[in-house]
């Protein structure tokens, strides 16, 4: 059985895949492999996205 | 309504000045992002056009494409790189309440309570993002 952690940190990784796939599908202006493109090219890093995420959820959880 | 329209989700009148989403107040965001979950239910649309959906719902906002100064922003926004931005907080919304409201193995308030329980720390849902957004993105 999932510990709670376990199971708070699964939801991570289906969260990232609906982040750049799911959502992509239907979305006319950022739509699937522009993420993965904008870092390739450096448009965007990595690490602006992550911090981005970071501070969003630090506003709602914490 | 229609859910099919195109709305930029980005582009929004707010007193009648035309605002970049994150430029918005934060009670303002807030709101948004409050009315998405419950217009997405019954509209099953994308979050950005149910975003506004509930915003015209409520005449707070209106949607601006083709309006006057919507080029402007547009130019102004460094696309893919704001909207990527936004997706992201999107993202996070979506973790900590939107997909909270059907999720049986993660209810709504089990995320906080694991973190004051001191079962895991935002440190390791960030890295746990970024470990997954690396494997997708960088080890493709």
């Amino acid at each position: 059985m999932s510990t709670r952690r376990e199971t708070i940190l699964a939801n991570v990784s289906n969260l990232v895949a609906k982040f750049l796939y799911y959502d992509r599908k239907e979305d006319d202006d950022l739509p699937r492999g522009a993420i993965e493109e904008a870092v390739e090219q450096g448009e965007i890093t990595v690490d602006e996205i992550v911090a981005t995420f970071r501070d969003e959820v630090a506003k709602r959880v914490q | 309504m229609s859910s099919t329209r195109h709305i930029d989700p980005l582009a929004l009148y707010y007193k009648g000045k035309l605002v970049a989403f994150d430029e918005l107040p934060e009670y303002v965001r807030r709101f948004v992002n409050t009315q998405r979950a419950s217009v997405e239910a019954r509209y099953n649309a994308s979050e950005s056009h149910a975003a506004v959906e509930a915003l015209e719902e409520h005449e707070v906002l209106a949607s601006a494409p083709g309006a006057a100064g919507y080029g402007e922003i547009r130019a102004n926004w460094n696309p893919p790189g704001r909207m990527i931005l936004a997706a992201a907080r999107h993202a996070a919304a979506d973790f900590c309440y939107f997909r909270r409201v059907q999720d049986p193995l993660v209810p709504e308030g089990l995320i906080e309570a694991a973190i004051q329980n001191g079962d895991l720390t935002l440190d390791d849902i960030v890295a746990a993002f970024r470990q997954h957004l690396e494997h997708l993105i960088v080890g493709r």
